[in-house]
């Protein structure tokens, strides 16, 4: 019997010992490929993710709207050219010493109370704060899980301006 | 030969061992066994593998099974690239989406998956989903752009009716903003017009793109012609910002507009570009370049007067004044009162040849040479006669696109060297190109239009145009629009363009507003200086905040730039005309 030589087994051995070596690094090599694949697709969600909020973002910040805004909830407008008299670049880094006042005992003088401002009240202004999250009904994992972000528009937003879920809805729409 | 001779060797080799023949075959047995034991093995291992070890890995995620199903439009072409203004801000992206349908032939239990997408989608009315479910078409939209947590929902419901469909859409966030020169495609994703069109197959390969536009002085420009167009009840407009020292394009607008993203269902008057697509003869906006051609034939002093007394007769034309001094005029009395008559003697002396060429060299003859496709060939007379040499001189016979105008002036004022209009931002362009101006007019006759120009906003037809402490020179134009071949006097085009500061200009903003109609406030006028003189300076104003431009004090040379002119202006007239000369009264 020479094939049950004491060597043909230790081949067999070997040959065994290597075919399990070698399934278990193509196990690992298997499972190291699907969680890179995994990953992937995680990254290209958020990708994709990130590129509906980049829109979104810029939706809401087309230069009508905010120009809309403005009008609505801040009492600011435009300079006009008597009010500008210089370039922010022309002033100075810090506080010129000629107008640092010097410092005074606190025992010869009054002591200095910290000034404590009173919040400007907020005018009446119905549509302030605007009810942001009215509308998401029975989506309250929005900013948990996968959902793209898609904001409820502003209570004041007119026709003029869609909400940013309408122009999305709208690209179904064309031919 | 040679291999019947070993196989010759090879039996005698083996009939030379005398092994026993039952042992070689208890051998080959052994052997057999072994074999199929090691085959069997392999299938026990790859079933453990299978059921066991992967089994496990995809359990705890069913998710990822669902996902793993979705095809992966991703990896056979790039994406369409994104197109963004100068400062990045988009206007023009794509986005994946995901609509949900329904085959209701292969709806298995419509009750039931109605039920449950009502439970999904809250927005949607379970009497509305099962009426579609039951129904005996065999394509219904469910819902529309489904986020990637509600397509597994729907996946788990385990409808066989439901199925999605997976696209890439293109979304301008900006909408109808930059509609004209950015363009929109079709459902192929392929451009069909502006830089999506022209610029096709580059955004088609993945690679963004970034115009020359601002949307900031977009939306300003925009926001001040539409109010233009609303105060004078005009059809349309046209209007561009440029830097006159690049070319570049930092707004550009055409009234009426559309949506982008709906382009099939706007009408034909919002889709035409008006800024690029429209030839329009405009008018006295052409005085700056028969001036400007005049200064360059006959070096004369600006104290050199024109016979404007009484109307030109060339054939079977008369050339009137609108407002006729019926006097002796002076370069700057002509510039400034717009008259007709002094531009088309000054037309005369620089000659049929001179004046058509220089035309031409300013690209104001030939189709513009420009990145977005749609562009208009101007109308120019053929043959050029004499005649049409002197109503060229006030632009009239000649019609060209609102944005040749613009680049034609911005050449003028930037000191006399020709640019080419551009919308697609060239970033490293600075340095190269300083060799290669091309000087179209000197640089004296450049200062010379320059304070021509200011003396109109200071002293003549476009007062409306001024901006405190911004030195805006422009100049205005109306003109009468071609009705059936004959001249309509109730149908014109108004418009100006303004250049600022003057004594260095940087931004030429030009404005045109079709066929306004004359209003009560402004005493039945719709020219030039009352309908888009005032809109331009709103635009200078806003842009002197959003670009942080600083005015100039009131005491300083460049706020008095222009006023040496004023010695050449006469004291009689005391009050300037409210409008400007209107062309084509010219022909009977």
């Amino acid at each position: 019997m020479k094939l049950l030589k004491p060597r043909t087994f230790v081949i067999f051995a070997l040959a065994g010992l290597a075919g399990a070596i070698l399934l278990h690094t193509s196990q690992n090599v298997q499972h190291a490929q699907e969680r890179l694949e995994a990953l992937e697709q995680s990254v290209q969600r958020e990708e994709e993710k990130i590129r509906m909020l980049k829109a979104e973002w810029e939706t809401l910040n087309r230069p009508e709207r905010l120009e809309r805004l403005a009008n609505e909830f801040l009492d600011l407008v435009p300079p006009s050219p008597d009010q500008m008299t210089g370039k922010e670049v022309h002033l100075p880094e810090s506080v010129p010493s000629e107008f640092v006042l010097p410092e005074v005992e606190s025992a010869s003088s009054p002591v200095l109370q910290p000034v404590v401002l009173q919040p400007p009240k907020p005018q009446v202004k119905p549509n302030f704060p605007p009810p942001l999250r009215e509308g998401v009904r029975g989506r309250v994992s929005e900013f948990s899980s996968n959902t793209p972000a898609t904001s409820t528009p502003l209570k004041g937003e007119g026709d003029s301006v869609k909400a940013f879920e309408d122009l999305i809805n709208e690209l179904g729409d064309a031919p | 030969m040679i291999f019947s001779q070993r196989l010759r060797r090879n039996t005698v080799k083996i009939e030379g061992e005398r092994s026993s023949a039952l042992d070689l075959a208890r051998g080959r047995l052994a052997l057999m066994s072994g074999f199929f034991i090691l085959v069997y093995m392999v299938f026990a291992v790859r079933a453990f593998d299978l059921a066991i070890i992967q089994g496990r890995a995809i359990a705890p995620d069913n998710g990822q099974i669902a996902e793993n199903n979705i095809p992966n439009i991703n990896g056979e072409t790039p994406r369409r690239a994104d197109i963004t203004d100068r400062n990045g801000a988009l206007l023009a992206t794509t986005l994946k989406t995901a609509s949900l349908y329904a085959d209701p032939h292969l709806v298995a239990d419509a009750d039931a998956a109605a039920k449950k997408l009502v439970k999904i989608f809250p927005d949607l009315k379970y009497g509305d989903v099962l009426q579609k479910l039951q129904s005996h078409k065999r394509f219904v939209w469910l819902q529309r752009n489904v986020s990637p947590d509600q397509q597994y929902q729907v996946l788990q419901i385990g409808e066989p009716g439901l199925e999605f469909e997976e696209g890439y859409k293109r979304f301008y966030p900006q909408g109808a903003l930059t509609a004209h020169l950015l363009g929109y495609g079709n459902v192929d994703a392929q451009g069909l017009a502006g830089i999506e069109r022209s610029f096709n197959k580059h955004l088609s390969a993945g690679h963004d793109l970034k115009l020359t536009l601002d949307i900031r002085l977009q939306h300003v420009l925009r926001r001040e012609m539409l109010k233009a167009v609303g105060e004078f009840e005009a059809i349309g407009a046209a209007g561009a910002i440029m830097d006159v020292t690049t070319g570049e394009i930092l707004a550009g607008v055409s009234l009426p507009d559309f949506n982008p993203h709906d382009p099939g269902h706007a009408d034909k008057d919002a889709i035409f570009n008006r800024l690029t697509l429209g030839a329009y003869e405009l008018g006295s906006v052409f005085k700056i370049f028969s001036t400007a051609a005049f200064f360059e034939v006959h070096d004369v002093p600006m104290s050199t007067t024109f016979d404007a007394s009484e109307p030109i007769k060339i054939g079977r034309h008369t050339i009137h004044d609108y407002h006729a001094k019926e006097r002796i005029l002076t370069i700057p009395e002509v510039f400034m009162y717009s008259s007709n008559i002094g531009s088309a003697l000054m037309g005369r002396a620089v000659g049929t040849d001179a004046l058509r060429s220089f035309y031409h060299d300013l690209g104001l003859l030939d189709p513009l040479d420009f990145e977005v496709r749609e562009v208009a060939r101007p109308l120019v007379p053929h043959p050029w006669r004499e005649v049409n040499t002197l109503t060229a001189s006030y632009g009239h016979g000649v019609s060209t696109t609102p944005l040749q105008l613009v680049t034609a002036v911005s050449s003028i004022v930037n000191g006399g060297y020709l640019v080419k209009p551009s919308l697609v931002l060239d970033e490293q362009s600075d340095e190269e190109e300083s060799g290669e101006d091309i000087r179209i007019v000197s640089a004296k006759t450049a200062q010379r239009i320059r304070q021509l120009l200011r003396l109109v906003v200071t002293d003549g037809t476009a007062k409306k145009a001024e901006v405190k402490g911004y030195r805006v020179g422009g100049k205005t134009g109306t003109a009468e629009k071609i009705v059936d071949g004959r001249y309509d006097s109730k149908k014109k085009i108004s418009s100006f363009v303004g250049v600022f500061p003057m004594d260095e200009p940087r931004y030429a903003v030009f404005i045109m507003v079709d066929e306004p109609k004359g209003q009560k406030h402004t005493w039945n006028y719709a020219t030039g200086g009352w309908v888009a003189a005032p809109a331009v300076a709103r635009v200078v104003a806003s842009m002197a905040s959003i670009l942080g431009i600083s005015p100039a004090g009131d005491n300083t040379p460049e706020n008095h730039f222009g006023e040496s002119l004023k010695q050449f202006v006469s004291t009689v007239s005391t009050s300037p005309p409210l409008g400007e000369g209107i062309e084509g009264r010219g022909r009977e």
